[in-house]
């Protein structure tokens, strides 16, 4: 008779399920921290945003010689770190198992920050003239938007390439958010993506060239704008 | 959602797997019995040959330097209708040496099956001894591992460890790394009694067993799986030993080794499917639960995983060239304004700890098979090991995608 006994098989089965759930955990302790990572950054961000509102209604009252740049820079820096976060949250929820919920939350919070940013820059720009070009991109997920992965490199290129001169506000359309609906109304976004870059609207994938030559045509003799004609 | 499905069901299995077989190293029960020998028994070994012209001698040779009493042994070269000079090459190392008792025997080709066959009718011995004749013996490999089959009248056939001979190629370096992990799986396999194969070099069968069980199936891809197959169906048992080694001239190339894999994937897929009515049959012990599975399972697992990796890698390097590509490729304005924005937070954790248990469970096995086979880790190169690491399963992968092809189309080719 072949010896044969089931002890082993079921032990490795049940050492098995115990690795699979310390993974599990793992994963739940580490999402956890994700979420209040976003969280804090979210709060940091929100005293910006009140720093850069401030200056701004500072800046308002006074009559002459303002210092603009100030509230420039910190704008700027401001926008930069706050797209930071955005892209790890959105990496955290793709990755997310179980905190779906909340991460759709803290997407909202983002945007309406984005959104108030972006609001910000343009009245920024009618007391203090201009200093970066705004782009309010509308973005989808992979099914509807294929060429968004795309869209959104291009973006990111040439926001290292222009530096403070580009504003970039992402906004995903997907949210359930009336302010983001209230855009999509008032711009008339059907398809995915959309730039609006400034007050024009730019249907579909935007080559780099037509970006460029866009921004550039508010900006006309810089540095930049020579170096991409060549 | 189903790739991950697929990701997540091919980790577990292969995580159970793992963890099965950590657990038979450290039951530490590998070792068979064995019996002192008091009257040498008479043994044939039977060298198959076709075309070999370069090592037919040197496996000769290696024979006649047996610690074995000549008189109680015969060597039989069946020559499987060789077209080189095989034939002559044996025929003067038997004028050259006729104190040896060597024997030739010449038949039409028909495959290594037939050629094994004949020299068991031919044989005159208690037990058979089959050595490729690409293969090499130690002096006293019929000494060390005779005993064995006197502690258990069950004992079908006992098979030594199997080394490469002269690794030089890359290839033929890597290969020295899975030599050396098989003989220790193998070791395992020892353990729960289900041994699948008795290779080519210097297995060594009871001949009343053999001849009872019918010989070599003549008609079979890998004839020396069939046999073991065929055994465990019988209740009979085979074993690995240790103290004794041979060596194999393994293939110098990818194409050497994609045709022979292909040959031994599929002759073992085959044989599982021919046999499948011992498949999860308790009666048939772990050889029916859990080794016959695991040849399909492994299989089917390569070819998931390297369909998930192509599917995990490709993608994205297509889309990211498209991407460099609608910025005119200016890597340098990406390189001028870098900056960092990672925290360990970002990690793929899921990945991490995949990549971590397979890691280790890979370690635990390569370490153990080096302590197993008194070898030095790096002993065939950093190179070696690693590709035979990282890049080694994606080829076994490829090989198994075409025999799942092969065996769709029934392209089976003969031995």
């Amino acid at each position: 008779m072949v010896e044969f006994s089931w002890k082993r098989y079921v032990m490795a089965g049940i050492i098995t399920l115990l690795i699979f759930a310390l993974g599990l955990s793992l994963g739940l302790i580490i999402e956890g921290q994700r979420t209040y990572y976003v969280e804090s950054m979210y709060e940091e961000h929100e005293v910006e945003l009140s720093s850069s509102q401030l200056q701004y209604k500072y800046l308002l009252g006074l009559k002459e010689d303002l210092p603009c740049s100030v509230l420039y820079s910190s704008l700027e820096k401001n926008l930069v770190e706050l797209e930071k976060t955005r892209v790890k949250l959105v990496n955290y929820e793709k990755d997310s198992k179980i905190n779906d919920e909340k991460f759709e939350l803290l997407k909202r919070k983002y945007t309406l920050e984005q959104i108030n940013y972006w609001m910000l820059a343009n009245e920024v720009k009618d007391v203090c003239g201009r200093k970066g070009v705004s782009i309010l991109y509308f973005y989808s997920d992979d099914k509807k938007c294929p060429m968004c992965e795309k869209q959104e490199f291009v973006l990111t290129y040439l926001k290292k390439y222009f530096g403070e001169k580009l504003l970039n506000f992402p906004i995903d359309e997907q949210l359930n958010e009336p302010m983001v609906e209230i855009l999509k109304q008032q711009y008339n976004i059907t398809q995915y993506p959309t730039l609006i870059i400034e007050d024009e609207k730019f249907p579909a994938f935007t080559t780099k060239e037509k970006i460029v030559e866009k921004i550039c045509s508010y900006y006309g003799d810089i540095e930049e704008c020579n170096d991409s004609d060549n | 959602m189903i790739l991950n499905i697929l990701f997540w069901t091919v980790y577990f299995i292969s995580l159970y797997l793992g963890v099965f077989w950590i657990m038979v190293i450290f039951e530490n029960k590998h070792y068979p019995e064995k019996k002192p020998i008091k009257n040498y028994p008479f043994v044939s070994v039977v060298l198959p040959a076709y075309n070999e012209e370069d090592s037919i001698k040197g496996s000769i040779m290696s024979l006649f330097d047996l610690d074995y009493p000549k008189d109680k042994m015969e060597i039989m070269v069946v020559n499987d209708g060789s077209t080189d000079h095989t034939k002559n090459i044996v025929k003067r190392i038997i004028k050259d040496n006729p104190e040896q008792p060597l024997r030739l025997i010449s038949k039409k080709n028909g495959g290594k099956g037939k050629a094994l066959n004949l020299g068991l009718k031919e044989s005159r011995g208690d037990f058979f001894v089959c050595l490729d004749a690409d293969s090499f013996v130690r002096k006293d490999a019929l000494k060390k591992m005779l005993p064995y089959f006197y502690a258990d009248r069950n004992m079908a056939a006992v098979l030594p460890l199997m080394k490469i001979k002269k690794a030089e190629s890359n290839i033929q370096k890597i290969q020295w790394y899975e030599y050396l992990i098989n003989m220790f799986y193998k070791k395992l396999m020892n353990a729960l009694n289900c041994i699948h194969v008795a290779p080519g070099p210097f297995s060594i069968y009871r001949k009343s067993i053999l001849e009872k069980l019918g010989g070599f199936d003549e008609n079979n891809l890998t004839e020396d799986l069939e046999i073991v197959f065929r055994m465990h169906k019988h209740k009979y048992r085979v074993v690995q030993t240790y103290d004794t080694e041979v060596y194999t001239i393994a293939p110098k190339d990818i194409r050497g080794v994609v045709k022979q894999r292909n040959r031994w994937f599929k002759g073992s897929t085959l044989n599982v499917i021919n046999y499948r009515r011992m498949l999860f049959r308790k009666e048939y012990g772990n050889f029916g639960m859990l080794q016959m599975p695991s040849i399909i399972l492994s299989g089917v697992i390569v070819i998931i995983l390297l369909f998930l990796m192509i599917n995990r890698i490709i993608p994205p390097l297509v889309s990211n060239l498209f991407n460099f590509a609608s910025v005119d490729f200016d890597f340098m304005t990406f390189i001028y304004n870098f900056s960092l924005n990672f925290s360990i937070l970002d990690l793929d954790y899921m990945a991490l700890i995949t990549i971590m248990t397979m890691i280790m469970m890979s370690l635990i096995f390569f370490v153990n098979s080096i302590r197993n086979a008194n070898e030095r880790m790096f002993r065939k190169g950093v190179f070696s090991l690693f590709t035979y690491f990282l890049f080694y399963y994606l080829l076994m992968g490829f090989i198994w995608v075409g025999v799942f092809f092969d065996l769709i189309f029934r392209r089976v080719q003969k031995w």
